[in-house]
């Protein structure tokens, strides 16, 4: 599965890793990773906190220089200026300083990417913060930053999107929403979609880059991945005896499954049956066991 | 780039805006002191007079911290990653703060010393040609040059030092250092000659002065060349 033969022989790709080593301070995080993309489509990078995910995002946007390799964006060296003009990034964190109102926010960064007056205006629409634009960013809760940080990346249309993390923090409903954009954008795009969620993982794509301790574990369609066991809990409105629980943990019944493609037909089957459903989550990071 | 010393600037002038009124306030109650006492003793008004206009760069290093707490701030919120991503460079950014904090030096200039001088003149005391050169070869200078030397020293702090959170903040660091080369040739003035208008008082200031400008453009091109990306990370 893991691409360790790259050749130079092949055209331009539209990201390229080629036998990259990188890391902070000469420590290598990522030791000898490689790996082409040539479709587009919705890459979930997968692996445990610590495994380096971070690192190769900030590599592939130019962020850090690569000890040894090639980092390529749309044939280009990830630092050059041309590779940066096909590529938009989300960092885990926010990004925005507090003490800016959201508006002024997304026009710092409008002006620094050369957006207009009107994709401010159209990224305000389309993630719904026409009442938070006049609020300071620290005002907002943790959700809320998130949306006006992924606002940014709608500003201007590239052809490769990095986002790590987009959705930690957010309330269900709002990821929902993140997930729906996001899946949008994947058309004609490359997206690297970073998560330790195997769920969201298989709801949002079909290709998967595993980390694991700073290599590549794997590198194919999310569908490979098959686990021993997948536990998932699931949170009622009401505090009520839910068929076919195994268990119960806190306020979470609990369901084994054999993986997380079965999680929709169970909440279909449950929601039929009239539980009301609050929240469902992953009651261990099944990538443990991935990893193991 | 415009847009973002701009816009920085503002938020310079917000951030800082309580050092920099308190610069502002100290340095004209200080410089108003000394004029009083000026006004009392003809005998001594001219070296008395000449005191505020050398205690003034140490306010105008305290005023203009809004740019270092800016660039501090955008880097522990992780505002740096974008804007490298971007393909803005350290350099960039470290001219960009470096401007704002000129640019708040100016303000505090500005108004110091209008505010200084109307005190003067409130007091009876005639504004003399001795203070003007003063204010234009000691001041003016040492205020630009300190303040340029506190806000690269403190950026190159924040950017090489591991932080421990609330304990190694630059702020503290940066007040020390950019000081530091005024305290120093505040005494050399002082036991140099009375008033400080000797020739090889201007010497030291001079020297001084050029010191703080190479230095600053020594750290300059030292962040322009060696200075990693991975420096302006935030830690979280």
């Amino acid at each position: 599965m893991v691409d360790s033969q790259l050749s130079y022989s092949f055209g331009s790709p539209l990201v390229l890793f080629d036998h990259v080593s990188s890391g902070y301070s000469g420590r290598k995080v990522l030791d000898d990773v490689s790996f082409r993309i040539d479709e587009p489509a919705v890459y979930v990078v997968l692996g445990p906190n610590g495994a380096g995910k971070t690192t190769l995002f900030r590599t592939l946007a130019g962020v850090l220089k690569p000890y040894s390799g090639r980092a390529e964006i749309c044939g280009y060296s990830s630092e050059s200026q041309e590779a940066r003009a096909q590529l938009d990034y989300l960092t885990h964190i926010d990004g925005i300083p507090e003490g800016m109102s959201v508006l002024n926010a997304l026009r710092f960064y409008a002006g620094i990417i050369g957006a207009s007056e009107a994709d401010i205006d159209k990224v305000i629409g389309m993630l719904g913060l026409s009442d938070l634009v006049a609020k300071r960013f620290g005002q907002l809760s943790q959700g809320q930053k998130k949306r006006v940080s992924v606002a940014r990346i709608f500003l201007k249309e590239k052809k490769v999107y990095l986002l790590d993390e987009p959705t930690s923090n957010m309330d269900p409903k709002i990821a929902g929403e993140i997930r729906e954009l996001v899946l949008g954008l994947s058309k004609n795009r490359v997206i690297l979609y970073s998560s330790h969620n195997l769920f969201e993982a298989r709801e949002i794509g079909s290709k998967v880059i595993a980390i694991k301790q700073g290599k590549l574990a794997m590198f194919g369609n999310i569908s490979d991945i098959k686990t021993e066991k997948y536990t998932i809990g699931i949170r009622t409105l009401a505090a009520e005896d839910v068929p076919c629980a195994i268990g119960k943990e806190g306020d979470y019944h609990l369901f084994e499954l054999q993986g997380p493609e079965e999680v929709s037909d169970l909440i279909a089957k449950l929601t039929g049956q009239g539980v009301q459903i609050r929240e469902v989550k992953e009651m261990q990071n099944p990538l443990e066991e991935l990893f193991k | 780039m415009t847009s973002f010393i701009r816009t920085n600037f503002r938020r310079a002038v917000s951030f800082g805006s309580v050092y920099l009124i308190l610069a502002i306030v100290m340095s004209i109650l200080v410089g108003g002191i000394f004029s009083w006492t000026a006004s009392l003793s003809e005998d001594a008004s001219l070296y008395v007079a000449s005191q505020f206009p050398m205690m003034i760069p140490l306010f105008a290093v305290i005023g203009s911290f809004g740019g270092l707490m800016v660039f501090v701030s955008d880097r522990t919120k992780g505002v740096y990653e974008y804007l490298i991503a971007y393909g803005v460079s350290v350099y960039k950014i470290f001219w960009a703060t470096l401007l704002v904090t000129l640019g708040l030096v100016t303000i505090f200039l500005g108004i110091s010393l209008a505010g200084n001088m109307a005190i003067l003149l409130l007091m009876g005391s005639q504004i003399q040609f001795s203070l003007i050169k003063l204010i234009l070869i000691y001041t003016i200078p040492l205020c630009y040059a300190s303040t340029a030397f506190m806000c690269i020293a403190g950026m190159m702090w924040s950017s090489l030092t591991v932080r421990v959170p609330g304990v190694n903040s630059p702020i503290g660091i940066s007040a020390l250092i950019g000081m530091l080369p005024v305290m120093v040739v505040y005494f050399l003035t002082l036991f140099g000659g009375l008033g400080g208008l000797s020739t090889s008082i201007w010497i030291i200031i001079g020297g001084v002065v050029l010191l703080l400008v190479i230095l600053v453009i020594v750290m300059m091109i030292i962040a322009n060349n060696k200075m990693n990306r991975e420096r302006l990370l935030s830690d979280a």
